[in-house]
């Protein structure tokens, strides 16, 4: 294992155990497809697996390295997760095998891998998330709506005091709403502002951090704070706001509202990989696709706080690389 | 003496020129290469950048075996440039690119006529607007798929491209062709739900949300928007969607006008109607596309050629007759008299080769194509960069009746009905020009001129925005900041330490303030980050106070031992003096702590109005109390606020109101006490929620006031002559000076901030502004920390490297030793100290990981010094590995680097001609 993967496992344990703490009770109640089969190790797998991309989805990659390494021992997998925005580039200049992303590449993106392999980049869908506006636990506010996001942190809306939303708790009408988001090669930085923004730009008050798990800990350690990340990283100390908009109701960002497409900030997780449509995919990278989509892999997607996909998407998205599904 | 020099001469071994002759070729190859290697990195940051600058390439225009048929246009080909589609009135028709046969076709009139057809560049979305009033909508796309040249038989040798069925095959390589299908899809024509008659105008376009709208104007002047929402089960199912729809009734803005075309705009927030002889009208929707209401009706100059959307839907391009190319856009406008509060600004102004005919919009950026005749014009809307003009003159022996950009901006295709034209494009980095970079632009949405740097985003449709200032800007204020903290206290450190200190102690303290230097940034910046910016933002009223108080008291303790008796002085002389004046400074702090909160409770309480706003306990107030300059505005700038304040009025929720006496005092002061709305603080105060601009100027004005009080008690020559006596009597005329001047420092202070309060002026809307706990004076304390070794190191050894002859002559001459460093020491080792501050001040430019855990790292262009900022080396580390190689933003982060370069090398250089300037005055001596 070499130095950054050494450092990323020690990075995604720490996610791990903050993720795991607050979790639980949110994930209890999802299955996993009960079509999707075990995962059974198969012989002639050896090689080597790097993964660079996502943050979010940092603590799944590496859940999905120890399980893959259980069964083949003799591949060694590297796991960087600095943002979304740097799987396209590592994929194309072939330095990983996997670009994990917590949004869908841009055309410009697409792009660029086309003109270097003359295809474009296979997407699998492994896993569901649901964006999460945190507040503080004390904070008195519930739900916010998809307009009331875009006021708070994009250029559109002035300087926001809870007041604004509708608090009515003294201690909190009058303080301005402090704000964490995350830093521009996140895929959730992006994702929210094409969401939640329109497309506007964020504010200049939105305090940047390097990582989810910073975000919720800003959140937790400000009282008046309002900050975006995964659903995965929720702690104990704060609190997920439902969401509404467009003029639907507000819902709680679960497992239910997700698959249903209610949740407005729900989105898919993806993993994108370089496939080469008139060949058949190496072994090391098959066997760690259909790691992602068996039984295991799913839990690893619920252990880490996300949802897991149906028999159908494992299907499909299999197909996409060349692969027969069994189920 | 010839003998003697002959025999030194012998001596001398042969060795000792070998090992001189090597020296000397080493070091100068050496230096050579030093300097070989700066020119090269400076060479390599140029050509990684130049490009940057570049417009586009065009290759030569290629003749197209396509044809059109009369009445037919070309409105689209597709990303491979294998297929086409041409529009008439009857049907859409699919061609190859490369043979020019019909590969399909689609019928789009049904049982009306065709009226208007509206196809967004960037989307596959389509809409036919049809006589009878109707709409057909559908989309236009690719299959494209990579198979084995095996399975693509019509593929032989020597074969690149040919028609496949319905489709075109592409080969890539020698093993894999594309095989291209076109797919368009068009629904039943379905009614709209209002109006009567045909349809005039209309526009389909799609946000980044998911949403699609549909404006369509017709005959009887229904303008209906049309809102479809899909809804993406992502558990698996069949997507279900939501329609809503709203209209409005348009008015005609004179007899015999008619429209020119329909826009929506903003993720369908508003929708534009354009006339013929120029009248923009303009109707906003509410968020949930629900209702739709007419806002503003605005005069276009100039005879209107043609109009459409950027990509990204936030700009209306209008190109009129005169030549000339125009991009509005609705901004936030608290001046605006529309009853949304937002205007249309105009952001853009590009030439054109001659009078528009036609403009032709990229689907993949802000690039738009500029008809004029035959000549062409491509240039990039944000940036105003003219990328290319190209003339189909030649190629096509005319004007091109349609022009066609392709989705990835690789080639521009000019049709008449007879020949056609392709013509490459390769436009590397349109979004860069010099303006973009360094000037001001009126951004999409924006009222004013800015400067922004926002260099990512979800999406290719976002306007990105490239410009350096805010980063040179962050760059230079955390220097400025971190120098003002460790200059004075490094060189005065360096003083101390060469002229005062026992040398026994020097000998220890100065390798120890050396060792600061070998602490990692990055330790700093976690310092910064996770211990020093909490504590700040607990302390703050303690740390403020603080920078002020602990020098008054450490010169007051001086002050206090120049009263004591000659005996007991004489015995806290050396390192006990040191200690002593190592006490005072805690006892600095100390004070500061207890007068921190004193102060804040004195000036940064809330006022009773404060309070009763806070608390809701307002009335309303009548239209003609409101102050004549505030209007009927329906919002406020924070400015705005606190000029309603200080006539003892608010705004609150869209209003002015006025605080009143609560009607239940025991809830109010149970709600206070739950609140805490009474208690005094600063942050409230920096928000502009509380209090008036007095403290902000008192603080601000406190240094030019000491300045003003020693200039002006040196002027009083009797107690001059008096200060300069040693002993208690002398003593105590220097302590009453010294008191005479905070008092006069303090007076001075209090009077500038009340004439400054009243003026109506306040700073904070500069110097002090809301509170961000990772803020610039953070890292200007934790930065200063960084550097003082640096500049305390050199400047010490300048210091101590003037003769001690100087000082002995001095001293014997009956000057004291504070005269003596001050009048002697410091001038002869100006220069010294000057390159120690200036290379300090290197080291603190190029700081990154210290700004980078310690910052927000938002590239935010603002005076607040409780605010973050992004430097040029912290945005080169947080960006570079998201920045795909060779592309725009990869480039421009190279360029932030070369900017940096460029600072660096005219600070050194500047150090340097100032260095040489004060060593040619001192050599003198």
């Amino acid at each position: 294992m070499t130095r950054s993967a050494m450092y990323s496992v020690v990075v995604g344990v720490l996610g791990v155990a903050l993720a795991c703490t607050g979790v639980v009770a949110a994930s209890a109640a999802v299955e996993i497809d009960s079509r999707l089969p075990s995962y059974e190790r198969v012989e002639g797998v050896s090689g080597t697996i790097k993964s660079m991309g996502s943050d979010t989805m940092l603590n799944v990659m590496t859940h999905w390295a120890e399980g893959y390494r259980r069964h083949y021992p003799s591949v060694t997998i590297e796991i960087e997760g600095k943002g979304s925005s740097s799987a396209p580039p590592a994929l194309i200049e072939g330095q990983s095998q996997f670009g994990p992303m917590s949004r869908a590449m841009k055309p410009s993106e697409e792009e660029a891998f086309e003109k270097a392999y003359g295809y474009k980049p296979t997407l699998l869908r492994p896993g569901i998330d649901c964006l999460a506006v945190f507040v503080h636990n004390d904070c008195p506010l519930d739900e916010i709506t998809i307009e009331q996001l875009e006021m708070v942190f994009s250029t559109e809306g002035s300087e926001m005091k809870w007041g604004d939303l509708g608090v009515t708790d003294t201690r909190f009408r009058d303080k301005p709403i402090s704000l964490y988001g995350r830093n521009s090669a996140s895929g959730t930085y992006a994702f929210f502002k094409k969401v939640a923004l329109g497309e506007h730009d964020y504010k200049s008050s939105v305090k940047e951090q390097p990582g989810s798990a910073g975000v919720v800990q800003a959140v937790a350690t400000d009282v008046y704070a309002m900050g975006y990340s995964g659903i995965g990283y929720r702690t104990a100390n704060v609190k997920a706001l439902r969401v509404g908009g467009y003029g639907a109701p507000a819902v709680e960002p679960s497992a239910e509202t997700a698959y249903s497409g209610e949740y407005p900030l729900a989105r898919y997780l993806y993993v994108y990989v370089n496939h080469d449509p008139t060949r058949t995919i190496d072994p090391v990278r098959e066997q760690f696709i259909r790691y992602m989509f068996s039984r295991d892999g799913q839990e690893g997607i619920l252990k880490d706080g996300y949802f897991p996909v149906s028999a159908e998407i494992a299907r499909e998205d299999l197909e996409s690389v060349g692969l027969e599904a069994s189920f | 003496m010839p003998d003697t020099g002959g025999a030194e001469r012998k001596r001398t071994a042969r060795s000792v020129y070998v090992a001189d002759h090597l020296a000397r070729v080493t070091i100068t190859a050496g230096g050579w290469a030093v300097i070989a290697a700066v020119l090269g990195i400076c060479l390599y940051l140029l050509v990684v950048t130049l490009p940057l600058f570049r417009g586009a390439d065009t290759g030569d225009a290629v003749a197209l075996p396509v044809t059109l048929t009369p009445g037919e246009r070309l409105i689209e080909i597709d990303e491979y440039a294998a297929t086409g589609v041409a529009a008439s009135a009857s049907e859409l028709r699919v061609v190859s690119m490369a043979s020019g046969a019909t590969l399909g076709s689609t019928p789009i009139g049904g049982d009306a006529a065709v009226v208007a057809i509206s196809r967004t560049p960037g989307t596959d979305l389509i809409a036919v607007g049809l006589a009878d009033g109707s709409v057909r909508l559908g989309t236009v796309g690719i299959d494209a798929r990579v198979r084995n040249v095996a399975d693509v038989p019509a593929i032989t040798p020597g074969v690149d491209v040919i028609d496949v069925g319905n489709g075109v095959a592409q080969r890539i390589d020698e093993r894999s062709v594309r095989v291209i299908v076109p797919e368009i899809v068009l629904n039943e024509p379905q009614a709209l739900p209002a109006g009567e008659g045909a349809i005039v105008a209309l526009d389909y376009r799609r946000d980044s949300g998911g949403r699609s709208f549909l404006l369509a104007l017709r005959e009887d002047g229904t303008l209906v928007l049309g809102t479809v929402r899909v809804i993406r089960p992502l558990g698996g199912g069949a997507p279900r969607t939501r329609i809503s729809s709203t209209d409005v009734r348009v008015d005609t803005p004179s007899a015999g006008v008619t429209p020119r075309g329909v826009y929506v705009l903003n993720d369908g927030s508003d929708a534009m109607v354009l006339w013929s002889e120029g009248t923009r009208q303009r109707y906003a929707a509410s968020r949930g596309g629900r209702e739709i209401v007419f806002a503003e009706a605005t005069s276009l100059a100039g005879d209107i050629a043609d109009a459409g959307v950027l990509l990204g839907s936030r700009t209306l391009v209008v190109g009129d007759r005169d030549g000339v190319v125009r991009g509005y856009s609705v901004s936030n406008d608290s001046e605006a008299e529309t009853f949304d509060g937002r205007t249309i600004v105009r952001t853009r102004t590009v030439d054109a080769i001659g009078p528009v005919d036609d403009l032709v919009f990229s689907g993949r950026d802000r690039v738009l194509a500029i008809r004029s005749g035959s000549a062409v014009r491509i240039t990039q809307m944000t940036s105003g960069k003219t990328l290319a003009d190209l003339d189909f003159a030649s190629s096509l022996g005319g004007p091109p009746g349609s022009v066609v950009i392709s989705p990835r901006n690789t080639a521009v295709v000019g049709v008449r009905e007879s020949a056609s034209a392709f013509v490459p494009l390769m436009t590397p980095h349109p979004e860069v020009s010099w303006r973009a970079l360094f000037g001001p632009v009126v951004y999409e949405g924006e009222l004013e001129p800015g400067f922004v740097y926002q260099s990512s985003s979800g999406s290719d449709e976002a306007e990105l925005k490239y410009s350096l200032v805010p980063l040179v800007w962050g760059t230079l204020k955390a220097t400025v900041v971190a120098m003002i903290f460790a200059t004075p206290l490094a060189v005065l450190a360096a003083i101390y330490s060469s002229e005062f200190m026992p040398p026994k102690w020097r000998r220890v303290v100065k390798p120890s303030i050396e060792m600061m230097a070998s602490v990692p940034s990055v330790v700093l910046g976690f310092i910064a980050a996770m211990l020093l910016a909490p504590l700040v933002r607990d302390v703050l009223p303690a740390v403020l106070v603080g920078l002020i108080v602990t020098p008054f008291v450490v010169l007051l303790a001086a002050e206090l031992w120049q009263v004591l008796p000659a005996r007991i002085a004489g015995r806290t002389s050396g390192s006990r003096l040191m200690v002593t004046a190592a006490l005072s400074l805690g006892i600095g702090v100390g004070v500061a702590s207890v007068v921190g909160p004193a102060v804040e409770r004195a000036m940064f309480a809330p006022s009773q109005d404060d309070v009763r706003v806070a608390l809701r306990s307002i009335e309303p107030v009548e239209p003609e109390e409101v102050p004549a300059w505030f209007g009927n505005r329906t919002s406020a700038s924070p400015e705005q606020r606190r000029m309603l304040r200080s006539e003892g009025l608010a705004f609150l929720d869209g209003q002015v109101v006025r605080p009143v006496e609560p009607a239940d005092a025991a809830a109010a002061a149970a709600a206070i006490d739950a609140g805490r709305l009474a208690e005094p603080s600063i942050r409230r105060w920096l928000d502009g929620t509380i209090g008036g601009p007095f403290p902000g100027w008192f603080a601000l004005l406190i240094a030019p006031g000491v300045l003003i009080a020693s200039l002006a008690i040196r002027r009083v020559p009797m107690a001059a002559s008096l200060a300069y006596t040693r002993g208690p009597m002398g003593g105590a005329v220097s302590l009453a000076r010294f008191i005479a001047g905070a008092g006069v420092a303090l007076m001075f202070a209090a009077a500038g901030a009340w004439s400054l309060t009243a003026i109506g002026w306040d700073t904070r809307d500069s110097v002090f502004g809301t509170f961000s706990q990772r803020n610039t004076l953070v890292v200007g304390m934790i930065m200063g920390f960084a550097v003082i070794p640096i500049i305390y190191s050199i400047s010490e050894d300048a210091l101590s490297s003037v003769p001690n002859s100087l000082r002995f002559a001095s001293l014997g001459a009956g000057a004291t030793r504070w005269q003596t460093a001050r009048r002697v020491v410091l001038p002869v080792a100006a220069s010294g100290v000057f390159s120690a501050c200036m290379i300090g001040l290197g080291r603190a430019v190029g700081e990154t990981m210290i700004v980078l855990m310690a910052t927000g790292n938002t590239p935010e262009m603002s005076l607040n010094i409780f605010a973050g900022f992004r430097t040029l080396a912290a945005n080169i580390a947080v960006e570079l590995p998201e920045a795909p190689k060779d592309s725009t933003h990869f480039r421009v982060l190279f360029l932030c680097g070369l900017v940096l370069f460029a600072m660096t090398f005219l600070i050194n250089t500047t150090a340097e001609v100032v260095r040489l300037r004060f060593r040619r005055r001192s050599s003198a001596l």
